[in-house]
């Protein structure tokens, strides 16, 4: 007679794995973000276009933002998206009853959820953000386009924190999704911390544009490591260390949310 | 054609995302009370500079105004989605067998309540802004109330038209987090693109944006790109193509 398996981690882990790989979002969320490093590629091709056929005196007046932010930034939505659904689709097809069934420490499976929700977060935000850049500079090569740093031994530090961010975004979706156990509501939350709260808060009037905008998690990444010489849109008043622990907040917090909630409802 | 439009009532009104969506929205109403409120004192107790910064400020309906949209652009994607998500569309399509009247149904109430939700939040955003600024010049809140209406109206209907292309999107996706996505991208990524795109195709990109389509039907653009009339054409065809895609699907598979 053998002896029914143990719960491990490692087991638990690989559950989680099985289900979020065979989630369609996930391959959804996965394929629109390489359409957008592709996407961000057409743009740096359209503007080399643009400055060759320029005179060296309008060369002067042209600025290229850096195109790995704001791929990484809409990315960042595509993960928090699939987090929200690693989550939510359990709840609207039931799932969720066989894997507590299967799992009963609920800590457990939130953990072994996070951690395969961040993984492939991470992954992907820093392919997003490397692949951005290492596209944009391989199109733009030597050109001294205004606004591109394409040093990548500068840029390194910036864009693993601007994909480490992306992964934030994924494990935040995912407490959000286990906490609201709707998609539509977590969606929202995350629409809401992504980019319509920083929208706000810099309409505000100085010094609180600055102050509210340095706390948003879209504008933390520019915080811990600077990747341009131009200002950051959302504020920077936190010292790297102290951008990197909000960062971390950002996904511990609503995470332990999550478990306290899960802890204590019926499925 | 009335039963069918009835019937999508029943279902819009007792969805409960329709009751959550309407909250969140009116819950604003006071939080734009209180950035008002901010915004004179600020006024008041501001330096030259800092009263310049308040006086060239946005206007708070509008700066609030993509918050509404996204709020109504979940109103129109549950509307289907849900019934994909419970298996409602299998009984309302045996109820309802022409799949075109069923689609236009939906939009009729859709297009009803979230029309009635823009126009409402817009106007008492601005009426709630304009009563705690009192007569302080901060952005353009001193200004005659008719000036402002034709950008609230054109404000309120980009509120309905971000339901109805939510509409369309869910109707052809059928997930709501796809639909959500794909109305997000629209409203919020789309928008940014321009800033990486060399003249003339910022410009033209950032036209045909919901937003900046809603300035300009109302004639307030400062450098337009589209006459108000074609302006309204575009938003029009933002929801005929979302509607006109998401029937295509429709009416050609099973469900």
């Amino acid at each position: 007679m053998t002896t029914a398996p143990g719960i491990t981690a490692g087991r638990v882990l690989a559950a989680e794995w099985l289900k979020l790989r065979t989630l369609r979002s996930a391959f959804w969320t996965s394929a629109a973000a390489a359409v957008l490093i592709g996407l961000a590629a057409l743009l740096a091709w359209y503007a080399v276009g643009v400055w060759d056929g320029l005179t060296p005196e309008q060369r002067k007046s042209f600025a290229l933002s850096p195109l790995a932010d704001v791929t990484a930034w809409a990315v960042s939505l595509c993960m928090a998206v699939l987090g929200v659904t690693a989550a939510t689709s359990e709840y609207r097809s039931g799932t969720i009853r066989a894997t507590c069934v299967a799992v009963p420490r609920r800590g457990l499976v939130l953990a072994a959820k996070a951690g395969v929700v961040g993984a492939v977060g991470l992954a992907v935000g820093q392919v997003a953000a490397f692949g951005a850049f290492l596209a944009s500079s391989a199109i733009i090569g030597d050109r001294p386009i205004d606004g591109q740093d394409l040093v990548l031994a500068d840029q390194a530090p910036h864009l693993l924190a601007t994909g480490l961010s992306v992964a934030v975004f994924a494990v935040l979706g995912m407490a959000l999704g286990v906490l609201l156990r709707s998609t539509a509501g977590a969606v929202v939350v995350v629409v809401l911390l992504w980019h319509v709260l920083p929208m706000l808060a810099a309409n505000l009037p100085a010094p609180w544009d600055a102050r509210v905008g340095s706390v948003m998690l879209s504008g933390l990444a520019d915080q811990i490591a600077d990747g341009s010489d131009t200002p950051s849109i959302y504020g920077e008043l936190l010292a790297p260390p102290a951008a990197l622990a909000l960062l971390l907040a950002y996904a511990v917090v609503p995470l332990a949310a999550a478990a306290v909630a899960a802890g204590r409802r019926d499925v | 054609m009335t039963g069918a439009l009835a019937a999508e009532w029943i279902k819009l009104r007792s969805v409960r995302s329709t009751c959550h969506v309407l909250a969140v929205v009116a819950a604003v109403l006071p939080l734009v009370a209180l950035m008002a409120w901010n915004g004179a004192t600020g006024w008041d107790s501001g330096t030259p500079e800092e009263r310049a910064a308040w006086e060239r400020a946005q206007p708070l309906e509008e700066a609030v105004l993509p918050f509404v949209q996204l709020c109504a652009a979940v109103l129109g994607i549950m509307a289907i989605t849900s019934e994909y998500a419970t298996g409602t569309i299998r009984a309302s399509l045996t109820a309802v067998p022409s799949r075109r009247t069923a689609l236009a149904a939906k939009a009729g109430a859709v297009a009803a309540v979230s029309l009635a939700m823009g126009l409402v939040a817009v106007f008492a955003m601005h009426g709630i802004a304009r009563l705690v600024i009192g007569g302080r010049p901060l952005a353009d809140y001193d200004e005659p109330f008719s000036d402002a209406v034709p950008l609230l109206l054109s404000s309120g209907v980009s509120v309905a038209v971000v339901a109805l292309v939510g509409l369309g999107v869910g109707t052809a996706l059928r997930s709501t987090a796809g639909a959500l996505v794909v109305v997000c991208g629209l409203l919020f990524v789309l928008p940014v693109v321009p800033a990486f795109l060399p003249s003339p195709w910022g410009e033209r990109l950032a036209g045909v944006t919901v937003s900046d389509l809603a300035v300009q039907s109302a004639g307030g653009a400062d450098d337009p790109l589209l006459p108000p009339l074609a302006a309204c054409a575009v938003m029009a065809a933002y929801v005929g193509i979302a509607l006109g895609s998401g029937a295509a699907l429709l009416l050609r598979r099973d469900q």
